[in-house]
């Protein structure tokens, strides 16, 4: 179609429209802002209107060129929304500048489905994004020959005011696909590039429909939490605490990918999903504070929005983690209204911006994450191969956690035992007490010389007592030569200083057909492993050495009769 | 059928309460008894700490005879009988080696083991008679 036939211009209102095809139709016209000021230009000189185009030499001038890509409609004439949806190529000021729409140029795999956020919200009327008739690929004026996915253009200013800056978010989040994002910070005239990534995810090929049913993912803690992710002793803070549940690792990251897909209305820390981008900047901030500054909350200053994803403290907090929603981040002594408290910014330059991940998580190996700014999960759920960045934005890698499983086993009937080894036998001697036991109430049991780093965090021990009996006591925490027991009585029958006690890293009746424990890899470790069954139908000892190594281990009982 | 495990001392007590009745001064162990109510202590959560307290090989039948089950207290433990004065031990059941890690007090012990065919390592075995001394010697302490 031509573009006069495609557009009218109206004698009275000066409204220039399109009266074309509509998106996706049979002959839906698209044209260059160019191809209208000449089109414009051309009416314009001729001896008189023909059709519904009313212009010609007798009417002012409609339009204006700076440079090919930004057009000024001047005397009046104006386009109205339809018509800004069939330009590309640059920019069309009207209104005397009221009114300005900006070119956007999406630079992106063919197809590519693009979000626009604007002022913080999501654009609901994304024409962009229609598949032009007979192509079957959406995306409005592409020139897939130069990586270019669509054109259009867009309004940034009304009615005299700039809308939310000019700034635009544009992302790119097709589940099955890459995520990513480019910001804009105020158009410019003319045509504005966004560079986004649209190709398959190689990690992400699971159906959709398949992990929309992974409800056992959840994110244990939203909001600032320590975890001892390198198992240091030392929390370091984050953010998140996420389980994975019964998922891989991989299946995790399909799980925060689907759960931020675009069209994910369901809320992360109050937003959106298709919204949810992370921690964009840190605010440090002072007194005076009022109330207490919640997560997953609102907050507003003068010039920007954003939303609290955490902070150092409810009611002192020096810290704020946000992700910035509208305007720009607080300047130095701005009043941060959050919820019904509110907190200032410190002096100097209190915003440090972060880096984002796409998507929010922060990237898959396959095998492994590599996790965003605060992001994490918890240590259970780590292996030696991820990394997490605490909110410090420091490296953290969990350590090698291994697994050591003993199988076949009868619930109820067993007794099974995995000790230290040496030489093929229980090494009861691992331990010395350093001081003896006699109180009523013990829950502290120092031995000398470093617990090994491989004990695992939580267990039982085994502490030979004066009649010569090894008693088990379960710990809930260890420390360089503490384990901290459940309270035992130790007034009689007490264990001297000196005396013996080792881990006893699986110590129970079987409730399964597998018991296990998991550890901290250091070095190789011998283990001893005894299993008895004296009940009703009895069965000879199982006894065997076994290693803890850098995978973990295992080891299958047998159990042959002794009736 | 209880006993009593002192870990420290490697001690096995049995109570003469847990004995079968027998005539006055005469009580029977049930030998198999015994084994079955050492493995329950050893399968306890004191007792796994410990190394076993017996070595076990079950009755076999063969040619429609069935040879005796034999059990032997190993790893240096020692069975004590309850003394509360002087009475008789009869041990049934099994073949054993009781006799051999009994604590010696006033109860004496029947042992009741019977060996067919044995195994000879040199010489052409032991005479009757030396069979005889050697069971008369064993029994008496």
């Amino acid at each position: 179609m031509a573009i006069g036939t495609d557009f009218a211009i109206n004698s009275t209102t000066k409204v220039i429209a399109y009266g074309g095809a509509a998106h996706g139709a049979s002959g839906a016209g698209y044209y260059t802002v160019l191809e209208l000021h000449r089109w414009l230009q051309d009416l314009a000189d001729d001896a008189g209107s023909t059709g519904d185009d009313y212009m010609d030499i007798s009417r002012l001038t409609p339009s204006d060129k700076q440079f090919d890509t930004i057009i000024t409609l001047v005397n009046g004439y104006t386009i109205d929304t339809a018509a800004s949806e069939h330009l590309y190529a640059g920019s069309i000021i009207q209104a005397g500048g009221d009114t300005i729409f900006d070119g956007i140029q999406v630079i992106a795999g063919s197809g590519a489905h693009v979000q626009v956020i604007q002022n913080g919200a999501a654009i609901t009327n994304d024409f962009w994004n229609s598949v032009p008739f007979g192509t079957g690929i959406k995306g409005l004026n592409p020139d897939a020959a130069n990586g270019i996915a669509c054109r259009f253009m867009f309004k940034v200013r009304d009615s005299a005011a700039d809308i939310d800056g000019r700034r635009l978010l544009l992302q790119t989040r097709e589940f099955g696909y890459s995520y990513t994002e480019f910001k804009l910070n105020g158009t410019t005239r003319g045509i504005n590039v966004a560079a986004l990534t649209y190709a398959t995810d190689l990690n992400n090929q699971t159906a959709s429909g398949t992990v929309a049913g992974w409800s056992d993912v959840t994110n244990l803690t939203a909001g600032y939490n320590g975890i001892d992710v390198n198992a240091d002793s030392t929390l370091e803070y984050y953010y998140a605490k996420w389980d994975r549940g019964s998922r891989s690792i991989n299946q995790f990251y399909e799980r925060m990918k689907y759960l931020t897909r675009r069209g994910e209305t369901t809320t992360l820390y109050g937003l959106a999903g298709q919204l949810f981008r992370g921690i964009t900047h840190e605010v440090a901030v002072t007194t005076p504070r009022t109330s207490t500054i919640a997560e997953g909350a609102a907050a507003s200053w003068s010039g920007g929005t954003g939303q609290v994803l955490a902070r150092d403290s409810a009611g002192t907090a020096t810290k704020l983690w946000i992700q910035l929603l509208t305007g720009v981040a607080p300047t130095a002594a701005q009043t941060i209204t959050v919820g019904g408290g509110s907190v200032t910014a410190a002096g100097g330059t209190p915003s440090t911006e972060r880096t984002l991940s796409f998507p929010f998580c922060g990237a898959s190996t396959g095998s492994a994450i590599i996790g965003a700014y605060g992001f994490a999960l918890e240590t259970a759920d780590l292996s030696v191969n991820d990394k997490l960045f605490d909110l410090t934005n420091t490296l953290r890698n969990p350590p090698n956690l291994v697994t050591f499983t003993v199988s076949g086993l009868v619930s109820g009937e067993d007794y099974i035992l995995v000790g230290p080894g040496n030489a093929g036998a229980l090494l009861d001697t691992q331990f010395t007490l350093n001081g003896a036991l006699t109180g009523a109430a013990v829950t502290s049991v120092v031995v000398t010389g470093a617990i090994p780093a491989d004990t695992p965090a939580t267990g039982s021990i085994r502490i030979k007592r004066a009649n010569g009996a090894w008693s088990r006591h379960p710990y809930s925490a260890w420390a360089t030569s503490t384990f901290t027991i459940t309270s035992a009585d130790f007034s009689s029958n007490n264990a001297a200083n000196g005396t013996n006690a080792f881990v006893s890293y699986i110590d129970v009746l079987a409730s399964a057909t597998t018991a296990a424990f998991q550890s901290t890899y250091v070095s190789d470790r011998e283990l001893f492993v005894r299993r008895r069954d004296g009940g009703v139908t009895p069965t000879k000892t199982f006894e065997t050495a076994a290693t803890l190594g850098v995978a973990g281990g295992s080891v299958a009982v047998q159990r042959l009769s002794d009736a | 059928m209880n006993v009593l495990v002192n870990w420290a001392t490697k001690v096995i007590t049995v109570p003469r309460a847990e004995l079968a009745f027998v005539s006055a001064g005469l009580y029977q162990l049930d030998v198999d008894a015994f084994r079955l109510a050492l493995k329950d202590v050893e399968d306890s959560a004191d007792g796994m700490a410990y190394p076993d307290t017996h070595r076990h090989n079950t009755q076999v039948v063969l040619s429609g005879v069935t040879y005796s089950r034999t059990f032997e207290i190993i790893n240096g433990y020692t069975v004590l009988f309850e003394d509360l004065g002087p009475y008789t031990v009869r041990c049934v059941g099994a073949n054993h080696n009781i006799a051999d890690v009994k604590v010696v007090n006033q109860v004496s012990l029947l042992i009741g083991n019977s060996s067919g065919l044995i195994t000879v390592a040199t010489g052409a075995g032991p005479t009757a008679a030396e069979i005889a001394a050697a069971v008369w010697a064993t029994v008496l302490p």
